[in-house]
């Protein structure tokens, strides 16, 4: 039985590790007019050319993007909202997680 | 005389249903990649297999090739089109758009042997959610042969609904309705044409395959890259 819980408690704690994984975006981005997966490929592209950016998550069904930094980089509102309207979509609202 | 006239009327409609099959070149998904990307789109349909690749400087333009050939007059085109995004409007759960799309080529006819100037000018509005589809288009053509003019148009319009609301990088699946209005054709059957399609949609790759009023087998895929 004790083995079983062990395992268990192992098993979720990886969960609780792997969900907070999601904080480690720097910045929140919602987005109107991200309908489809060729918008999440628009955005993505743009703000991956940007380089100071090191990974990018896009969420269609809630409408924001979420963008982890690269050690040392900045990217203002002003750039953000310039990348956002080249890619053809309209910025709603910045969150920055820090 | 009147078997002359007959000829002259014949030949007349003749070449407004070639030049009506020989110039619909609609675009069912978006025009435009995105900044700084090639896209190639290939469709295949009652009328005419067509091969299509434009590069987009930007959100806005494109520019690229486009080449087609005709199933049932034998005839190919060879054009330079330019698709240009006039409006969109995007909202939290929508986004719409339209699209004008020019192109200027030579068809070469395969029954007169002769290779004739045309142009097409499209307007399309779609209208998008993650769950709904709306497209409604309308072409106008001009043709010049050596002595006779044509201009033609026709229009479409689809709808689109999802069984299932897929996340971003996930296989999206739509069941469309197209239904196609061509005035000039002679044969009845292609007045009006509804054909039923299932899309596939998957990051930069979309697909979708459909089978119309007339048991005519639509295919159209596009890759961006």
């Amino acid at each position: 039985m004790k083995p079983l819980i062990l395992i268990l408690s192992i098993f979720l704690s990886s969960l609780n590790f792997l969900s907070a994984s999601d904080d480690n975006y720097d910045i929140t981005i919602h987005v109107k007019g991200l309908v489809c997966d060729f918008c999440a490929r628009s955005v993505e592209k743009t703000f991956s050319k940007t380089k100071v950016v090191e990974h990018i998550n896009v969420d269609l069904d809630n409408g924001f993007i979420q963008l982890q930094l690269k050690e040392g980089e900045i990217l203002t509102d002003e750039k953000i909202k310039k990348l956002i309207k080249a890619s053809g979509y309209a910025l709603e609202s910045i969150e920055r997680n820090q | 005389m009147r078997i002359v006239l007959s000829k002259k009327i014949f030949f007349k409609l003749l070449l407004s249903v070639v030049l009506t099959q020989a110039s619909f070149s609609l675009l069912d998904a978006r025009p435009i990649s995105y900044p700084n990307a090639w896209t190639i789109m290939q469709k295949h349909n009652w009328e005419k297999t067509t091969a299509h690749i434009h590069y987009s400087p930007n959100m806005r333009n494109s520019i690229g090739f486009l080449g087609a050939y005709y199933q049932k007059e034998n005839d190919r085109l060879y054009a330079l089109q330019w698709n240009h995004l006039l409006f969109r409007n995007n909202q939290k759960k929508s986004q719409a758009n339209l699209y004008s799309k020019i192109h200027f080529g030579r068809l070469k006819k395969k029954m007169s042997q002769r290779t004739v100037s045309h142009s097409a000018f499209n307007l399309s509005y779609d209208w998008e959610t993650r769950k709904h589809f709306f497209l409604y288009a309308i072409e106008f053509e001009h043709t010049d042969e050596t002595q006779v003019k044509s201009n033609t148009f026709h229009q479409k319009a689809r709808i689109g609904i999802v069984p299932y609301v897929a996340p971003y990088g996930k296989i999206h699946t739509w069941f469309m309705l197209q239904l196609e209005h061509h005035p000039d054709d002679l044969d009845p059957d292609n007045h009006f044409i509804f054909t039923p399609i299932v899309r596939f949609f998957k990051g930069d790759y979309l697909c979708e395959i459909g089978l119309n009023s007339n048991n005519q087998l639509l295919f159209n895929s596009i890759i961006r890259f």
